[in-house]
């Protein structure tokens, strides 16, 4: 499908959430205000930021969850959704069931889950456990099996929050090298949201810096994450300035 | 995509099941245990006469069928009502028709009260109840009372994640109707001056019909079963609407929460 180029743009898009204090006062704040930028097909888009800087209420707006209090999205490329990994999992389910019902979550029919539910399984690494409660499984077979179960549904856009830091090397590995193929591919456009910026610097080209939610820098990914870091040791520095004004 | 979302609701109603079914030891056989007990002890106190028998003929047989009808809708309303909100970590993640979490409890609830019911008819057979052609007819009155559950429920699903205060008077109000639908006294028996208040209540008439056909074999009254069915449909509609409609709302709305 590489000839039609769709995008995905955000134009001055706001986001306000009404908090409630007391029974009947409420106060509006602004988790995303006056965001802008232009995704092209098949890129892979980062989005950099501290805890509770709009990242979160961004991929929200992007996937759909949440619509946009100002400016608008403009989505050609096809549906988006969030990497949901364990995402409604069942404890007292087997993996393969789980599998099953995080393929129904993510919009497929059940029988396309099912053709591909070998292919899962092998992904997964669990071997017989795949048919065992995932109650009885450690966190990082979990994840494993999360990972493997929303790997195999593809959406035109993949909006990633944070990385997938579950299970062994082994798994990490394998699970990094796949990501890395899909990453390649023209077809798929990725928005990736993440603290870490080595991982960011290796998987995205572009992106935009949030700071209390505006854009703080955008551009090639080597500028925003150099801004962002900066901001960070500026931000230290201040903090153990402000410690030590109190200690003196 | 329609198709795919019931499969999502056939399928986490079985999850659900299944989860329940593995907190206890016995599991599954609770769903039988339950209603066997149930209508045990109400054997026990009514029946062999621990507490006078009341006026009404076959005073056990009619009470539990009451009961057991009306539990179905008391639960899957109660139920439902918070349903949008017990999956809040769904709702904030993915953009998905809010329709689907009632819907999933409605299927669960519905399920256990087909084993109830079951159950409830081999003891009306086994008391020695009339078994007539009437019986075919049990098939369309379930519906009725399911469109009627379905219909309520969505309702209700559709607002309490807006005004969370709503879920406080509903359990309040399911109380009240409970003592207004006739489960434990004939509503024929009552003064005159209160028989409209039965006759606006659309479970009285669902009660009354399963009673018609099970303890009297009778032809149950389809006439107002008709508008209890309307009543349904169109709080269905309804339900389904807001739902739609405040798609997008309720997922900041569980955010600032």
């Amino acid at each position: 499908m590489g000839e039609s180029m769709g995008e995905l743009v955000a134009e001055n898009v706001g986001v306000r959430y009404s908090l409630r204090k007391g029974m009947f006062a409420r106060r509006d704040k602004w988790a995303l205000r006056n965001v802008s930028f232009r995704i092209e097909q098949g890129d892979s888009f980062a989005v950099v930021g501290r805890n509770g800087s709009g990242k979160s209420t961004l991929l929200r707006v992007l996937s759909g969850v949440f619509r946009p209090d100002e400016g608008r999205v403009v989505n050609t490329l096809g549906p988006a959704s969030l990497l949901t990994i364990n995402l409604g999992f069942v404890q007292h389910l087997s993996g393969r069931e789980n599998a099953i019902m995080a393929g129904l979550l993510q919009g497929r029919r059940r029988r396309d889950v099912l053709r591909r539910i070998d292919d899962i399984k092998e992904l997964s690494g669990l071997g017989d456990a795949f048919e065992d409660p995932i109650a009885s499984y450690s966190s990082g077979m979990t994840g494993r099996l999360g990972f493997a179960a929303s790997f195999y549904f593809d959406p035109a856009v993949l909006l990633i929050d944070e990385a997938f830091s579950a299970g062994d090397d082994e798994f990490k590995q394998k699970a990094s090298a796949l990501m890395t193929e899909k990453l390649k591919s023209d077809d798929m456009t990725f928005v990736f949201v993440s603290h870490s910026i080595a991982q960011v610097r290796q998987l995205c080209r572009h992106g935009i810096w949030l700071e209390n939610g505006e854009v703080a820098a955008e551009g090639d990914v080597e500028t925003i994450t150099e801004a962002y870091q900066e901001s960070q040791k500026q931000r230290a520095q201040a903090q153990r300035e402000a410690v030590a004004r109190k200690a003196g | 995509m329609k198709k795919n979302l019931w499969e999502l609701v056939w399928f986490r109603a079985y999850a659900d099941l299944k989860s329940e079914a593995s907190r206890t030891y016995i599991g599954i056989l609770w769903w039988i245990l339950d209603p066997l007990l149930q209508m045990g002890i109400f054997y026990l106190v009514f029946g062999v006469g621990l507490r006078g028998t009341g006026r009404t003929e076959n005073f056990v047989q009619f009470l539990l069928i009451g009961i057991i009808i009306w539990r179905w809708f008391a639960t899957s309303v109660n139920f439902s009502s918070g349903a949008i909100m017990q999956n809040r970590s769904l709702v904030l993640r993915l953009d998905i028709d809010k329709w689907v979490f009632p819907a999933t409890l409605i299927a669960g609830n519905t399920f256990k009260f087909l084993i109830a019911f079951a159950m409830l008819i081999g003891f009306l057979q086994y008391s020695g109840m009339p078994l007539t052609w009437h019986y075919l007819q049990l098939l369309p009155v379930l519906v009725v009372q399911l469109v009627l559950v379905a219909g309520v429920a969505f309702v209700l699903a559709a607002l309490v994640p807006l005004l969370p205060d709503l879920r406080n008077v509903v359990s309040h109000l399911i109380m009240l109707m409970f003592f207004l639908s006739g489960i434990f006294y004939d509503v024929e028996t009552m003064p005159e001056k209160f028989q409209w208040v039965f006759d606006i209540n659309p479970m009285v008439h669902v009660i009354q019909a399963n009673r018609a056909i099970m303890l009297h074999g009778e032809m149950p009254d389809w006439q107002p079963l008709l508008a209890v069915l309307a009543l349904g449909l169109a709080l269905m509609w309804t339900g389904a609407k807001l739902m739609r409609a405040l798609n997008v709302v309720y997922a900041k709305a569980l955010q600032a929460i």
